[in-house]
């Protein structure tokens, strides 16, 4: 959802035109959306195929393309952590020297409604307000409300540099952003440290994935179409396979280089082939031909007229932008007039939505209620379930995702094992995924911390701690029940395992441990004690969230982050109340 | 004694290798000339920069001049005058870039990073300067030999020995295969010009662009002139304007270049000081790193607007050299595909300085001296 201020449009369009950049104006409006900030509308009914918007990959805003490419470059950070540091310096140090200020301007990093409210991702939020997501699966799974070190850590990369630049030749430090060397006030320093988060946000928010040497940018204009969760209209190109040296498409200087260097050495070792040659055998004169000077100077003169007739093509036509050299935005559906155009941003939970991008949207099929911390808790508290969680967690649980993949080979490729649904809009996302990008398609929990790696090889400082995590114990990540109120067989399969009787249980162990355990057993839900076991982990879960509902929220997050959480919690509420009719019929 | 036998090498500007073909291009055996090519196919992948030595048809002397294209539609009244004279001769002592045998500058090519700035060492830049006083001795020399009545050739020429004669190479030669010692834009050219036997006339503009390369290093400078006979008058206030305007433009941006500023504001004060002046700034070529390779990052645009990546640091070698147009900023390519001019054959003057950035501003390492030719004029009401 775009915040975009509506007096900041003018600029930016105008930046495109300056960059000479096409975006249609005649077929594309942009105005205020139903979903909150601005959005871009047909003015007229768009057949699908045509493309709204054409940049130059030199016009959009990439740490390649910064004032300060070169420091980055020099210091080898790259990655969000180069974007969100040139960010910076462009909008605090160069200003209007910068020629990427009246864009860049307009992404602000306080709410212009809210006294000036920085906003932050929820880990940045007071305890308070991180109630109101206490036990979704925001909090449970994705471990959203603490604060990540990475940020923390790439915050201290940048502070270094800035300090390092300015001794070494005087740059300027962004002030209210990296200047603390003199700041005792630890107040001061937060304040800093969480302008530097916000602006990570506010980049999470928009960028896009462009190629592999500008990596990601944020592109003008296409930040302001709003996301669709299934039936998007657009899709954006991005030629992904460039030289990561020069960005060139095809074959550039460096390919070239290569090439002749390749040349060359096969020349050499042929040459020492023929030395050895004797000088007779080579033949001692040698006459051109009068025709074939005749046939070569009519060929040149059909070059160079070809040439001619080419150049004053170009003169009367001007250059046309090489496609390959821009990023597009064509709509892939028909859009009727009056509707708004939307992007996928990828296929996406609420909880990554509100993560990365600050919004959530009503109905999005790719919620989910997650049960690994209830179940943890449930083990903690009682012996015999957490002997037998250690058991499947150590032997149980890969043998019996290895005998569901085999039970279910066509839908193997359904990489979660579990029952999601993945219907036609995932094929059509599919379909552009070569030309790649749409924000991110995978809502894989590691994604969120992806996001924030910096360019250093910091291997070895990014070892996981030793305590336990939900993310190393997949039998405890992939406990869901989707969108449809369905649980997952990963679920399933713990209810059915921790309500056996006890010597049911011991059986069974054994007859997995032997590679002859009825492992259909554990997708079952007709079993009285597995139902009552599920249903009572659902309606603890739900009264969790209702407490969570209840609970207020401080004045450190704006209306619309709050109504966020809402939306969040009622979202998982009503999986759980899908959940629960077969169970309770 | 035997007598030494001298290399040949080929004459295929693309080629170049040392040669024991007897295979001669047998139009230069009439005009006198000897050019040696390995095969046929190396003549034949050579002939369109090979035939521009070749005199006019039916000219045995050399003297007659003549147009190569003459379907093309010229933008102005500047027209090439070929033959060119044969490629020339670089001692076998002199230290040469890798592109004075075959036009391929590899080295460059693929080492030039688009975001990595070179920054010189103390030992380095010593010999950076060195090769900028060289080279500011030729650029010298050649505008001192400025006259009516002189070809761009004879200005070739002396650019050429006097670059040898210096123990440096002189970059532009066979560049990509420009085949010629020094650029030489007359009038309506924006850059590149090649010299022929074009004779300057009194009234001309003329800019000598002379890179270097000495030691390893490569200086990069040029200055227009006036073409001035007796008659001071026949300059015309238009030319003076674009002249000035030019060399303004340069001084102007030089002046804001310290540690710090970036490079992309550059474009901004040469831009405003041209619209000023009612002039307008060529986009298609820009200033470029220099030093260890002729052109390298960063690039220089010289326009408003642009966003051209990387900020100066102390140690950094690069070139401003604006171009500077009387009428539009277009530019057209001639078919040699070199020479480029103005597209409404108004007037463009140009002015370029080797620059390093210093702790707190920044040195002109090509400056000129009390005795270099040329300078400001006052402008014409």
């Amino acid at each position: 959802m775009s915040s975009t201020a509506n007096s900041d449009l003018q600029a930016i369009f105008q930046f495109v035109k300056d960059a000479e950049g096409k975006f249609d104006h005649d077929l594309c409006d942009v105005k205020e959306s139903s979903l909150g900030g601005v959005g871009v509308f047909a003015k007229r009914d768009i057949p699908a195929g045509t493309t709204l918007l054409q940049l130059h990959k030199n016009s959009i805003f990439s740490a390649s393309n910064s004032s300060i490419a070169n420091l980055l470059n020099d210091e080898q950070i790259d990655g969000i952590l180069a974007l969100n540091i040139a960010f910076i310096y462009e909008t605090t140090v160069f200003k209007e020297k910068s020629h990427w200020y009246p864009y860049l301007k307009s992404i602000r990093i306080e709410d212009p409604q809210d006294n000036g409210k920085l906003k932050l991702p929820p880990a940045y939020w007071n305890e308070t307000d991180k109630g109101l997501l206490h036990g979704t699966t925001l909090d449970t799974l994705f471990d959203a409300l603490t604060p990540q070190e990475e940020v923390e850590r790439g915050f201290e990369i940048a502070i270094d540099l800035a300090e390092k630049w300015n001794e070494e030749f005087g740059l300027e430090i962004p002030k209210g952003y990296l200047d603390i060397t003199d700041i005792e006030d630890s107040e001061a320093i937060e304040s800093r440290f969480h302008k530097f988060i916000a602006v990570a946000y506010a980049i999470s928010a928009r960028v896009f994935e462009i190629d592999a040497f500008h990596e990601s940018a944020l592109v003008p204009v296409a930040d302001l179409f709003n996301h669709h969760v299934v039936q998007p209209d657009l899709k954006f190109i991005s030629l992904f396979d460039v030289c990561d040296l020069c960005g060139e498409p095809g074959m550039c200087k460096h390919m070239l280089a290569e090439e002749i260097e390749e040349a060359k050495e096969v020349e050499r070792k042929e040459n020492a082939n023929k030395i050895s040659k004797k000088k007779e055998d080579r033949p001692v004169v040698q006459t051109l031909d009068k025709a074939v000077l005749e046939k070569l100077e009519a060929d040149l003169q059909k070059e160079i007229q070809e040439q001619i007739n080419e150049k004053e093509k170009e003169l009367s036509k001007g250059k046309e932008l090489d496609p390959d050299e821009c990023i597009d935005m064509t709509t892939i559906n028909d859009v009727k007039a009056g509707n708004e155009i939307f992007n996928s941003y990828g296929e996406l939970s609420n909880v990554f939505l509100l993560t990365r991008y600050g919004f959530t949207i009503p109905r999005n099929p790719y919620d989910v209620v997650h049960f690994g911390s209830k179940l943890l808790e449930l083990a903690r508290n009682n012996e015999d379930i957490k002997n037998r969680a250690v058991w499947w967690s150590e032997t149980g649980y890969d043998k019996y995702i290895n005998w569901f993949k085999e039970q279910f080979a066509e839908e193997h490729e359904h990489v979660h094992g579990d029952s999601c649904d993945h219907d036609q809009d995932e094929e059509d996302g599919h379909e552009y995924e070569n030309n790649n990008n749409d924000n991110d398609k995978d809502n894989d929990e590691e994604d969120m911390d992806e996001q924030y790696e910096e360019g250093e090889d910091d291997d070895e400082d990014m070892e996981e701690p030793e305590e336990e995590k939900e993310e190393d114990k997949p039998w405890l990540s992939e406990l869901e029940i989707d969108y449809e109120g369905e649980p997952n067989a990963s679920l399933l399969a713990a209810c059915n395992l921790f309500s056996m009787e006890p010597e049911e249980f011991t059986n069974f162990s054994k007859e997995v441990e032997n590679d002859h355990g009825n492992m259909e057993r554990l997708l079952a839900l007709d079993n009285g004690t597995t139902n009552s076991f599920l249903e009572k982990i659902i309606i603890e879960s739900q009264n969790r969230l209702q407490n969570t509902l209840n609970s207020n929220a401080s004045d450190g997050i704006n209306d619309e982050q709050k109504a966020c959480t809402k939306d969040l919690v009622n979202a998982e509420l009503e999986i759980l109340r899908k959940a629960l009719l077969p169970l309770q019929k | 004694m035997c007598a030494a036998v001298e290399k040949v090498y080929c004459a295929g500007l693309q080629c170049g290798k040392e040669t024991d073909s007897q295979l001669k291009c047998p139009i230069c055996l009439k005009n006198g000339i000897t050019s040696v090519f390995c095969n046929e196919d190396c003549y034949k992948n050579n002939y369109k920069a090979h035939k521009a030595i070749h005199f006019k048809e039916g000219d045995e002397t050399g003297e007659e001049t003549y147009n190569p294209f003459p379907k093309f539609k010229f933008h102005g009244d500047l027209r090439p005058h070929y033959p060119l004279t044969p490629k020339r001769y670089v001692p076998e002592g002199i230290e040469k870039p890798d592109w004075a045998q075959d036009g391929l500058p590899v080295d460059e090519q693929k080492n030039d990073r688009t975001n990595e700035i070179p920054v010189y060492t103390k030992e380095e830049i010593k010999k950076i300067r060195k090769a900028c006083i060289l080279g500011r001795e030729v650029l010298d020399i050649a505008a001192a030999a400025v006259r009516p009545g002189i070809t761009t050739d004879e200005i070739d020429k002396i650019v050429h020995d006097e670059t040898i004669k210096r123990n440096s190479y002189p970059s532009p030669l066979n560049y990509y295969n420009f085949p010629k010692s020094v650029c030489t834009s007359i009038n309506e050219t924006i850059c590149h010009g090649i010299p022929d036997k074009t004779v300057l006339k009194e009234g001309d503009i003329v800019n000598l662009d002379v890179s270097l390369y000495y030691q390893g290093f490569h200086a990069d400078l040029n200055e227009t002139y006036y073409v001035v006979g007796d008659d001071e008058s026949k300059i015309s206030k238009e030319a003076i304007n674009v002249v000035e305007t030019a060399r303004e433009c340069l001084k102007t941006a030089i002046k804001h270049c310290k540690p710090g500023t970036t490079f992309q504001e550059l474009g901004d004060y040469i831009e405003k000081h041209a619209t000023e002046n009612k002039c307008s700034v060529v986009k298609t070529y820009c200033g470029h790193g220099v030093g260890k390779y002729f052109h390298c990052a960063p690039s220089v645009p010289h326009y408003k607007g642009n966003r051209a990546a990387g900020v100066m640091k102390p140690g950094m070698v690069f070139t401003i050299e604006p171009m500077i147009n009387e009428g539009t900023w277009k530019d057209a390519t001639w078919p040699d595909d070199w020479t480029s001019t103005t597209q409404d054959g108004k007037l463009s003057a140009q002015f370029e300085h080797t620059l390093m950035v210093t702790e707190h501003g920044v040195e002109i390492l090509s400056a000129r001296n009390k005795k270099s030719p040329g300078g400001p004029r006052q402008r014409i009401k």
